[in-house]
């Protein structure tokens, strides 16, 4: 009997010295929505997932007693309703810690009280540092930070190399555009001509001189631009509408259409009637972004060669502009991280997305899903041959304003731009009807010029 | 008609001929997601296990199909309990008792089958924010049910109204109270109606995709039709993987059809004999 | 015995009775009512208020009452006329398909056995109990340009059928969905036709055609306003096959009916930018419409004759 208790206290006193210290490990759990919609962004969930690894590890080492879970989703269907399930999480009391969405919806955010200013974490993190400057700026408004940059992105104007040559161009002329398109020496006009020779020519069925996005988006800003106008005002901090540019625009995209170059109903349908005919070789100029290179590349032609088939196929180059020696303009339209005003773990929600951004977590997305990297390391250190070709377009790159009515100037020009696309108004009416709704949704904060 | 048409045979080939898109559409069904692109109904690959991979796997970041699949499951059969249940009770009332106000209410009930429900989606919304139901699957079975209701006291007061009065007296007379008399003598007697409303409610339930689509948003607690969906809307559409979703999305409604066809049209014709 | 116990339950109640006769009735009613008030009362008039406010994305929480701005703002919209005719053209050729289909195959498959009949009602059913999802994907495999779509393999000419003629798919696969409704009933209403009328036009030697148009048609004219009535008022407001077909698309509002731009405005935009206000007046525009003419209804069928033996009128 006595023998037997004392067997029991050597072990016990055995197993107290050689199991670790039973600590009351709390699980945090971040919830995280994030979205592509393109499938090889998925990086921008599973970074999170994977900064949380490390994370834990260095909270393991420094005893805090919690470990981090990251829960949440990666969206593949569209921004409207991942926006509207963002808006009404925002509103919820079990909304998400971290969303990642565009950057330029700061603005908006930060009017509505939905996210919370982060500059006072910045300088606590040296990760951040790493960050290329640019993008500090794109995420600001009113003077202050507003989210954590997690992907840039060019949108360059693709053409189709095979189909130029079908056309009479020769080599030397085809690996000569993309230069000429930055001096700008290649315009918008020529665009249309080269465009319209090719459906002449039968080279191309018509309809498909030139494609552009079937929804809306960030990208007709920079169209816009291309054709002279500018959005903001910095000394008054107001939206701006150019009529002219805008008119200039709308024409050349009538004319298209009128000319057999543009689809009539090339907008408001879905993106497989841009994917299929652009990847199937089809589609003579087309613009896009640099990450459809990656979708395209794994989903679209993986069974025709993949990034071999597209290097021999497409080229890029800046998007041009509307007058002989105009400077080429591009757009990104930086993801970001954004925090919750309401999320109840603010500092460590922070400190993951310092985890996360790192060189490995960015190389990761960029060359997955050929975003491009916002580290200056990564910038340096990547050996990707497209993200590498398409880096000097940067130079060209231009950023949406931050602006809390920012969509109402954009949901404006796009429906000017389907109606006058589709035939319904003549441009010029195009433009009074968007000038009036302008006025009408943003009153005096829009500038008519 | 009572007598056949001497040329009925052509008839039978005509309604052959009528039936022929629906029959190609499921066929097309199954034929994709079991041999991934087919050429008009002609299969041009061999059949792959790759399309139903996402049986056992989550694909691109979407929560596993079996939460959406419980969920669904729940939903429907809910949805299809409470709506017999609150309907046949409604429906007995108006039949069978009388009470101030009886023709009222079943004009309003009739009132309210003909008004388009979906119109108050945009108001369904706020109010279940209000109610702090939003987001909830108990508020979408709430709302189904409600949108079903008219329908389901509609149908049900048709087989009540059939029943005959002298087996009902005579229960009454026995002492039974009128809610036993309900539950075990009345309920029975209608059960083509009840398996008629409950067939369609299930089936509908199963089917709703408008409202889980504008009343949920975490993906814990979607249901197969907003799952589905995600398949079709922005990015690569994988053709073979998203027919085999749908193949498994519409297995149950394909089977209870094919056992309960006899229910389901019993549904517009309640109450009508021959 | 049975006598005297249906004296006692119908004379005039007793006051313990009188209490208990409204008890029952209330237990057997509430949930109903609750459900209904809740989920149908209760919207009605929040859809209407709201509509009265600029309540949207940002000002959720604080919305400001603008009285009738929503409405003058849904007049001022220049494409307003397009949606209206858009609308228009969907109700009309529609409920043409629903009550046309419907109506044929009533009569074809009662002129068949019944063996068979039931077999092909039973197919036709399927469209509409098949999840929409579902149905619509179908139709979007079936609509691919050759060597893909059915429909492109049949006809000889590849599209994509959905983009080249987006109103026939729409008017189509609404169509079959709705189809199975005016088929059901006018099914039922053929069936109780007395058979002695078939008889007696067989012996007077009226052919098929004859008897249905003399004997068949005039008996279920109460039938076809009826279907005809009812699917009007909710093709006017239905909108989700043609979300999931074009979402209003290809195009600008090519294919956008009322109801559809009401549920955009309100849910649907890529910056989250919702007018939920001015969604609400375009539903409350339908609302006020369900109302009324559902009130119409109520007058002018009674719906009991369905469940009834019809007249027994001929011509």
């Amino acid at each position: 009997m006595r023998r037997r208790g004392l067997v029991l206290l050597w072990v016990a006193a055995l197993l107290a010295v050689l199991l670790p210290p039973a600590q009351a490990q709390r699980v945090v759990v971040l919830k995280a929505w994030t979205i592509g919609p393109d499938n090889p962004s998925v990086t921008r969930y599973n970074n999170l997932v994977g900064a949380a690894e490390r994370l834990n590890a260095d909270l393991r080492r420094e005893g805090a007693g919690l470990q981090v879970k990251v829960e949440g989703f990666f969206d593949t269907t569209n921004w409207d309703s991942y926006l509207r399930r963002v808006l009404l999480g925002f509103q919820s009391n079990e909304g998400p810690d971290i969303v990642q969405a565009n950057g330029s919806l700061n603005a908006t955010w930060a009017e509505g009280g939905f996210i919370i200013p982060l500059d006072g974490y910045i300088p606590q993190y040296k990760q951040f540092a790493d960050v290329v400057p640019s993008l500090w700026d794109a995420m600001k408004y009113k003077g202050k930070i507003w989210a954590v940059p997690q992907d840039t992105e060019a949108r360059p104007l693709y053409f189709n190399k095979v189909l130029l040559k079908q056309l009479g161009w020769t080599d030397a002329q085809i690996a000569a555009l993309p230069d000429r398109m930055a001096k700008g020496d290649f315009t918008w006009d020529d665009v249309m001509a080269t465009a319209r020779e090719a459906v002449q020519k039968r080279v191309i069925e018509a309809g498909k001189g030139y494609y552009h996005r079937p929804v809306n988006g960030p990208d007709f800003i920079q169209w816009y631009r291309s054709f002279g106008g500018r959005i903001f005002d910095d000394a008054t901090g107001k939206l701006v509408i150019n009529k002219a540019a805008l008119l200039r625009y709308y024409t050349w995209l009538r004319t298209g259409v009128d000319a057999g170059v543009i689809e009539k109903d090339r907008l408001n349908n879905d993106w497989n009637r841009f994917m299929q005919p652009v990847t199937d070789g089809k589609v003579l100029f087309f613009s896009g972004g640099t990450w459809q290179w990656a979708e395209w590349a794994q989903q679209w032609v993986n069974n025709k060669g993949g990034e071999e088939w597209l290097f021999a196929n497409f080229g890029y180059g800046p998007h041009p502009t509307y007058v002989k020696g105009g400077k080429a303009i591009t757009m990104s339209n930086p993801q970001a991280y954004f925090v919750s005003a309401k999320s109840a773990n603010k500092d460590l929600a922070v400190r993951l997305l310092a985890y996360t951004t790192t060189p490995e977590f960015d190389a990761k997305h960029a060359v997955g899903s050929a975003h491009l990297p916002v580290l200056k390391t990564t910038a340096r250190t990547i050996n990707n041959k497209f993200l590498k070709e398409v880096s000097y377009l940067l130079n060209y790159t231009t950023f949406a304003p931050a602006h809390p009515d920012l969509s109402k100037w954009q949901d404006a020009v796009y429906r000017g731009l389907s109606a006058v696309e589709s035939g319904q108004v003549a441009p010029q009416q195009g433009v009074d009807l968007v000038v009036s709704e302008m006025q009408r949704t943003i009153r005096d904060q829009v500038i008519v010029e | 008609m009572p007598l056949l048409p001497p040329r009925w045979r052509l008839t039978l080939i005509v309604l052959a001929a009528l039936c022929v898109p629906i029959a190609s559409g499921v066929v097309w069904l199954f034929l994709t997601g079991t041999f991934d692109r087919v050429h008009g109904l002609i299969p041009v690959r061999s059949p792959s296990l790759d399309n139903w991979r996402f049986l056992w796997q989550s694909v691109g970041g979407r929560p596993p199909v079996h939460v959406a699949i419980v969920n669904s499951l729940v939903f429907a059969v809910l949805v299809a309990s409470l709506e017999v249940v609150i309907a046949s009770m409604a429906a007995y009332a108006i039949s069978r008792m009388s009470f101030p106000g009886r023709r009222l209410y079943l004009g309003f009930v009739l009132v309210l089958h003909a008004f388009p429900a979906v119109s108050l989606i945009i108001a369904i919304f706020y109010i279940l924010r209000l109610l702090g139901l939003f987001d909830t699957l108990t508020g979408v079975i709430l709302v189904k049910a409600a949108l079903e209701l008219p329908l389901g006291i509609w149908l049900m007061k048709g087989f009540f109204d059939t029943l005959s009065w002298e087996m009902e007296m005579a229960a009454l007379v026995d002492g039974m109270s009128r809610w036993r008399l309900f539950w075990k003598v009345a309920m029975p007697l209608v059960r083509p109606g009840l398996l008629a409303l409950g067939t369609f409610a299930l089936l509908s339930a199963w089917g709703e995709f408008i409202l889980p689509y504008t009343l949920i948003v975490s993906s814990q607690r979607t249901l197969m039709s907003s799952y589905l969906q995600t398949f079709l809307t922005e990015g690569y559409s994988d053709f073979g993987m998203v027919a085999a979703v749908g193949v498994v999305y519409a297995l149950p409604v394909v089977a209870i059809f094919l056992v309960g066809q006899r229910y389901l049209l019993n549904i517009y014709g309640g109450g009508v004999k021959g | 015995m049975a006598h005297e116990a249906v004296l006692v339950e119908r004379a005039p109640a007793h006051p313990r009775r009188r209490g208990s006769h409204y008890l029952m009735p209330a237990l057997f009613l509430t949930p109903a009512t609750i459900l209904i008030l809740l989920f149908f009362l209760l919207p009605v008039i929040t859809t209407i208020g709201l509509s009265l406010t600029d309540i949207s994305t940002l000002t959720f929480r604080q919305p400001k009452w603008v009285g009738v701005a929503n409405y003058r703002e849904l007049l001022g919209d220049p494409f307003l006329g397009k949606i209206m005719a858009n609308t228009a053209r969907y109700v009309f050729l529609t409920l043409l398909f629903n009550v046309g289909m419907g109506l044929l195959l009533a009569l074809l498959t009662t002129s068949v056995r019944e063996r068979y009949g039931g077999q092909v009602r039973a197919l036709w059913l399927l469209p509409r109990i098949l999840p929409p999802v579902v149905y619509v994907f179908i139709w979007q495999g079936l609509t691919l340009e050759a060597p893909f779509g059915l429909v492109s393999d049949v006809l000889g000419v590849s599209r994509n059928w959905i983009s080249a003629s987006p109103w026939t798919v729409i008017i189509l696969a609404n169509g079959m969905v709705g189809a199975s409704f005016g088929m059901l009933i006018f099914t039922s209403a053929i069936r109780a036709i007395p058979p002695d009328l078939f008889y007696a036009a067989a012996v007077d030697g009226a052919t098929t055609l004859q008897t249905v148009r003399r004997v068949v048609l005039p008996l279920l004219r109460w039938p076809i306003m009826f279907v005809t009535a009812y699917q009007t008022l909710s093709l006017l407001t239905s909108f989700e096959y043609i979300l999931l077909l074009t979402n209003g698309g290809p195009g600008f509002y090519t294919t956008t009916v009322w109801a559809l731009h009401a549920y955009q405005l309100a849910l649907q935009n890529y910056f989250g930018n919702v007018q939920f206000g001015l969604g609400a007046a375009m539903a409350a525009v339908l609302v006020v419409i369900g109302i009324v003419v559902s009130f119409l209804y109520l007058r002018i069928f009674n719906f009991r004759a369905l469940v009834a033996e019809p007249k027994v009128e001929v011509n």
